[in-house]
């Protein structure tokens, strides 16, 4: 079944070095190393074509669980099976090498999301014309802002003939325009069936574009619903809580003001 | 229950070791004048120096000592760069690392691909000092590309262990690059097995692989005879062993780079 994700009972493990107070640890392996769980016991099945965000305070464990989706991390405990071609686009410089061009880039991007060589060279002119950067594509990443990088890794993404997409929080970099089209592009391919998992703190893009809201906390699954219930679920926890700071934060995307509760609404699949 | 069940990798391995490799060259300008000059340059400057000063000060008996040399520097340049190289390749590609799901084993052997056109390259400095000393060419020189083979095993068992170590063991760097270069010193890098006085010492330097290398080399270009089986057989059974313990330990950590980039 291509887009299908099956996670059971998922943990994964960090081990952390220690710093004293009186500087940097000599570096021994094994040793003076903290262990901890970013994920802890999370089952989750996502079906072909939905679209699924996931939603918590930062440390709650949404980037490793993407991570995990992606085939980059491996469960320590438990097991992660996806089916189909997974793209993931998790940081601006997701997969970049900074002093390759443009057009390297996009030839090596390509082949390490799992297309031959000869498909990597088919589908370049299109990733280029997305991106919109022109001669830009001669020049060595590294002389890119933040925003050409996430529109040359979006680009990327967007043409990758995705079974699963897996975004985490990289799109808020791009310029209004480019963030307009990329929300475009990943409609259309919501409507051709991809199915996507997506971190992000913007409440309307969960409100909009998701039929289910995952929230975790301390790296453990804690809710999952339609995106409303479990939107205002986050939030009255958040203002009870105190937590200002996400609070503020959210309610600088526009979207969370004033009290919280009963102010997103129901949340609703997205009709294409 | 813990499993290793991984999401399907997103390459065979072989097209995104081509890309990465083709990548690497044009990365490192290895290609470009610079980087051949380079690759030139530091073997000869070294042979100079070792002619003058082994060759000169010690009284070498070889007849054409400066090629003698350069047959054990070039060799061990490849060698000893790729090694070092090859510390620094998960760090360095930690934003791919990071971020896709590809087969990291091929990252070793991509380091050593990458090298190999600037060595084969390097390889035509042989050319000007055989005119020069009036060595011909013989059919034995037909075994180079087999000492060639021989060594990029070598080499690309060497940059799977150098890999961890400069990941797990970063402070150690600096000590691994010089016991890199004690082990020219501690092979017939500079000397043949005749000249080394003792009973132990001779023993020691046969059992540095790099010896068995050099002395191929040598025969193959230099003596006009074939390698000794020795030089052909230790040094590969050596990189075989050392590939298959560099390979196991490799894919034991390798589930972990992306936590540890």
């Amino acid at each position: 079944m291509e887009g299908g994700v099956a996670l059971r009972g998922v943990g994964v493990r960090f081990r952390v070095p220690r710093r004293s107070r009186l500087g940097k640890v000599p570096r021994v392996v094994g040793m003076r190393r903290w262990t901890l769980w970013g994920l802890r016991g999370v089952s989750l099945d996502v079906g072909p074509g939905e679209v699924v965000g996931l939603i918590g305070p930062n440390g709650a464990g949404k980037s490793t669980l993407l991570r995990v989706i992606a085939g980059i991390y491996v469960p320590d405990e438990g097991s992660a099976e996806v089916h189909g071609r997974v793209t993931p686009f998790l940081t601006p410089s997701a997969g970049l090498a900074l002093d390759l061009s443009g057009w390297e880039n996009v030839h090596l991007g390509a082949v390490l999301l799992g297309f031959s060589r000869a498909e990597a060279r088919r589908i370049a002119p299109r990733v280029a014309e997305f991106s919109g950067l022109g001669d830009f594509l001669d020049v060595p990443v590294r002389t890119y802002s933040a925003g050409m990088r996430v529109r040359l890794g979006f680009s990327l993404v967007a043409f990758a003939d995705p079974d699963v997409i897996v975004i985490d929080e990289a799109l808020t970099a791009g310029d209004e325009e480019f963030r307009e089209r990329s929300t475009r592009r990943m409609r259309e391919l919501i409507a051709g069936g991809a199915t996507v998992v997506m971190a992000t703190h913007n409440l309307r893009t969960l409100k909009d574009l998701c039929h289910r809201v995952v929230r975790l906390d301390e790296g453990r699954l804690v809710e999952q619903g339609p995106p409303g219930e479990v939107l205002d679920h986050y939030l009255e926890d958040l203002h009870r809580a105190g937590r200002q700071g996400e609070l503020r934060r959210l309610q600088g995307a526009g979207v969370a003001s004033g009290p919280p509760s009963g102010q997103l609404g129901a949340g609703r699949p997205v009709g294409m | 229950m813990v499993m290793t069940a991984r999401p399907r990798p997103s390459t065979g391995g072989l097209d995104a070791f081509a890309v990465l490799t083709a990548a690497r060259i044009s990365q490192e300008r290895e290609l470009s004048v610079a980087g051949v000059v380079r690759w030139i340059l530091e073997p000869l400057s070294f042979m100079v120096v070792y002619a003058v000063f082994v060759g000169a000060i010690l009284e070498q008996p070889q007849p054409a000592f400066p090629l003698f040399i350069l047959a054990a520097l070039i060799p061990f340049r490849m060698f000893t760069e790729t090694i070092n190289e090859s510390m620094t390749v998960l760090k360095g590609y930690s934003t791919i690392i990071g971020n896709r799901s590809f087969p990291r084993g091929i990252l070793p052997p991509v380091v050593v691909a990458s090298n190999v056109p600037t060595f084969l390259l390097s390889l035509l400095l042989f050319v000007p000092f055989m005119v020069l000393y009036e060595v011909p060419v013989t059919a034995t020189i037909a075994w180079l590309p087999v000492m060639i083979a021989i060594l990029l095993l070598l080499t690309t068992a060497g940059t799977y262990i150098g890999a961890l170590l400069g990941l797990y063991l970063p402070d150690f760097r600096g000590a691994i690059q010089n016991l890199l270069r004690v082990s020219f010193f501690a092979s017939t890098g500079l000397y043949t097995h005749s000249q080394i006085p003792g009973p132990t010492l001779p023993d020691l330097i046969t059992a540095n692989p790099l010896s068995s290398i050099f002395d191929g080399f040598r025969t193959s270009i230099l003596f006009g005879r074939p390698p000794n089986p020795f030089d052909l057989l230790y040094p590969t059974a050596f990189g075989l062993v050392v590939l298959a313990i560099g390979m196991t330990l490799y894919r034991w950590r390798e589930r972990e780079f992306a936590k540890e980039v």
